[in-house]
């Protein structure tokens, strides 16, 4: 699983989320959704992509979002991710653009 | 637990009889259930102008009032065609289709947060609109609640929870609908936030539980525990084959037999007509053309009716969005998604249903693509033929064993020719005409399992059949019906030609230079027109032509080995089946596709049946 330690997270889509704003910077590990393990939980720091965070937007992908993995399906082609109460499938390169704050460590 | 708020009334105008209240709401919130709850079965269907979307319309009960059902969105930026159209609506641009007076949005209970943002994207249309709730039943089963009333405030709208499934609550729907209203008081504009903006209006979400309107509901266990075998990585495939087998099974075991029944009754029907009507081109047309492109158009029927009930039932309970996840791996090598699978794999049967049963896929550019590809399937139609030139030209002979003979690879052969080249136009469509809208990502929402309500599956099942029988129907009896003329014109002493002296069989000579290529003369020409508007009667009216029932003996005499492995790659790849035209024009809503497919599908299959008969000889 690659993982980075930063005290500057990507700041392409990154939105002023609240409580993720004022989590101290020194802690945060973050990740793609697509390296998230099963079971881990995070929360949605930043999407890479424009095109795609308008997208992801509309189905509770959002910035300052929780999110799950539950389970990695097609040999971890597919992943599907618990957000808010519900659960969506998405596929590994979309969920690579997907950074979140692993949840462990806040 | 109340269940609505109060709505402020307002005179409407005398002239105002008739009022028209959209329904909008994301995919998969119940809106058809609670559209289906409303109108009963006093439904119609019908396209756009000009576009693929679809809306449904009805009256609601014991009123004057229309219902309109708007496609699913996400939410108001027109970055679809379906959101497009639902813009258009709720603003009053569609022609033909008035401003709604009022708006109806559906949320899901368990989804509430999420999809907060869309209503109030619709509240500030400044349109009377009514929050409703839906699976209230899911959520109180899943130790969820909602204040309906300290939601109503913070939203300034009413808000009513309902469970359109078993019809609790549905009264504060009926009632909002049912009165004169104000203008709701507004909210600020809350769009889709831009990135790098502020968005605490999202944020703002988290409030609605931290203050107790909303309890977010425990997570769907017993879903979560079907999915552990249902999106197993070894069980899942193993289920989904299971699955695709029995309806498999069930459509050929139900719905072919059916087809063949009706097909049977419409030739005794035709037989007896025969013996009262007094011969002549008149008893011809009626019979042979009116009453036989009823018969075809009714034929499809029974494997429509078979495949819906299967596409219903894996739609309303869950599995449907298990199946797309499943397959997408095989499917996004052509350039598709999962949700293509189980169309093009009933296309097997026949692409009739199969490009009606496109519906289940949300991307215009993808659904386009399924529908253009589906006819290259090898339908059950193709099998008469492709049957009498195997056994009549092939010696069989061991080719592993008595696993698989010669006779039984060149039909698989045939699948696969089929198969292939649809997943090549597939690639192809996706990477010109029909290239992805941007870099859209592949997202699935998994509904919670739960059992399909009885009363939806039929409503949807009588929807689907009236769609066909109508406005599919139509256009199939139309078509055969021209096919007829050029097959029994001209009338010579009272009597229509024989297919051998005929306008067809004119258009066979004429086409003469054009076959040689093939290998194929213009009797086997004539056939293939003929078979325009039924693919299974080729054999029939070879046998008319040659004059014997022994067709295969005939054609190795005529057209040879070569030739007759020609004919079959050209039966194989091209467009010759008028009812999947018509079908095509009805689901696209253009003659344009149909049009394309059929130029495409013919050169593509011309090319290779060449390309066969070079290699062959």
């Amino acid at each position: 699983m690659s993982a980075a330690t930063s005290t500057s997270p990507e700041r392409d889509f990154q939105q002023d989320a609240g409580p993720v704003a004022a989590a101290p910077a020194t802690s945060e590990v973050l990740v793609s959704l697509e390296d998230l393990p099963v079971g881990g939980r995070g929360v949605i720091v930043s999407v890479k992509d424009e095109f795609a965070y308008l997208f992801l937007l509309r189905l509770g992908l959002v910035v300052g979002a929780e999110v799950e993995l539950v389970r990695a399906v097609s040999r971890g082609r597919m992943r599907i991710v618990r957000v808010d109460s519900g659960e969506l499938a998405l596929r590994s390169d979309s969920a690579r653009g997907i950074i979140v704050r692993l949840e462990s460590h806040r | 637990m109340s269940t609505a708020v109060k709505v402020p009334e307002l005179k409407v105008p005398a002239q105002k009889t008739q009022r028209m209240v959209a329904l909008v709401g994301p995919p998969n919130v119940g809106k058809s259930t609670l559209f289906n709850r409303l109108t009963g079965l006093r439904q119609k269907t019908a396209n756009y102008p000009g576009v693929t979307v679809e809306y449904r319309s009805g009256r609601m009960r014991k009123t004057d009032i229309e219902i309109v059902d708007l496609p699913g969105i996400w939410d108001l930026s027109p970055s679809s065609e379906d959101e497009r159209i639902a813009v258009r609506v709720l603003s009053g641009e569609i022609s033909g289709l008035r401003k709604p007076d009022a708006v109806i949005v559906v949320l899901d209970a368990t989804q509430l947060l999420r999809q907060l943002p869309f209503a109030q994207q619709i509240i500030a249309l400044k349109l009377p609109t009514l929050i409703v709730i839906n699976m209230a039943d899911l959520l109180d089963r899943r130790q969820g609640h909602l204040d309906p009333l300290a939601l109503a405030e913070r939203l300034r709208a009413p808000v009513a929870l309902v469970s359109a499934n078993n019809g609790r609550s549905l009264e504060a729907v009926y009632r909002f609908v049912d009165r004169k209203h104000a203008p709701t008081q507004l909210l600020p504009v809350l769009r889709t936030p831009p990135p790098g903006s502020d968005n605490s209006g999202w944020n703002a979400r988290g409030r609605l539980t931290s203050e107790g309107v909303y309890r977010r509901p425990l997570p769907a266990h017993w879903s979560r525990r079907i999915d552990s075998v249902a999106l197993h990585p070894i069980f899942g495939p193993i289920a989904f084959f299971v699955i695709v087998m029995l309806v498999f099974q069930f459509i050929f075991r139900i719905g072919s037999p059916l087809s063949d029944a009706t097909t049977r009754l419409f030739e005794i029907v035709a037989t007896w007509l025969h013996s009262i009507i007094p011969a002549g081109w008149i008893s011809s047309l009626l019979v042979d053309g009116v009453w036989a492109g009823v018969g075809s158009v009714l034929a499809f029927l029974p494997q429509i009716l078979c495949l819906f009930l299967v596409i219903a039932i894996l739609e309303d309970s869950g599995y449907m969005a298990r199946a797309a996840v499943i397959s997408d791996r095989t499917m996004r090598r052509a350039g598709l998604d999962g949700r293509s699978f189980l169309p093009l794999l009933s296309a097997y049967a026949c692409a009739v249903p199969a490009i009606m049963a496109t519906r289940v896929i949300p991307n215009r550019r993808d659904r386009l693509a399924t529908i253009l590809i589906a006819p290259f399937m090898t339908c059950s139609a193709r099998l008469p033929l492709y049957t009498m030139v195997i056994t009549s030209f092939v010696v069989d002979r061991h080719l592993i064993g008595d696993l698989l003979g010669l006779r039984a690879a060149i039909m698989i052969g045939l699948y696969v020719l089929g198969l292939i080249v649809a997943l090549i136009t597939a690639k192809l469509l996706r990477s010109s005409i029909l290239d992805a809208e941007g870099k859209l990502p592949f997202v699935i929402e998994l509904p919670e399992y739960r059992w399909p309500s009885p009363k939806s599956v039929l409503t949807y099942l009588f929807n689907r059949g009236r769609i066909f029988v109508v406005q599919v129907g139509t256009i199939i009896v139309i078509l055969s019906m021209i096919v007829w003329l050029l097959a029994n014109l001209p009338i010579t002493h009272g009597h229509t030609a024989d297919i051998g002296h005929s306008y067809l069989a004119w258009v066979g000579r004429a086409i003469e230079p054009l076959l040689h290529p093939l290998g194929l003369n213009p009797k086997v020409g004539i056939a293939l027109l003929s078979a325009f508007v039924a693919r299974e009667s080729i054999v029939s009216t070879l046998g008319t032509l040659y004059g014997t029932q022994a067709v295969g003996h005939a054609l190795r005499l005529d057209i040879g080995f070569a030739g007759a492995m020609s004919l079959l790659v050209f039966f194989a790849v091209a467009m010759q089946c008028t009812s999947t035209l018509a079908t095509v024009r009805r689901e696209t809503g253009t003659w344009k596709w149909p049009i394309l497919q059929f130029v495409y599908m013919n050169v593509l299959a011309y090319g290779l049946a060449a390309v066969t008969f070079y290699l062959v000889k």
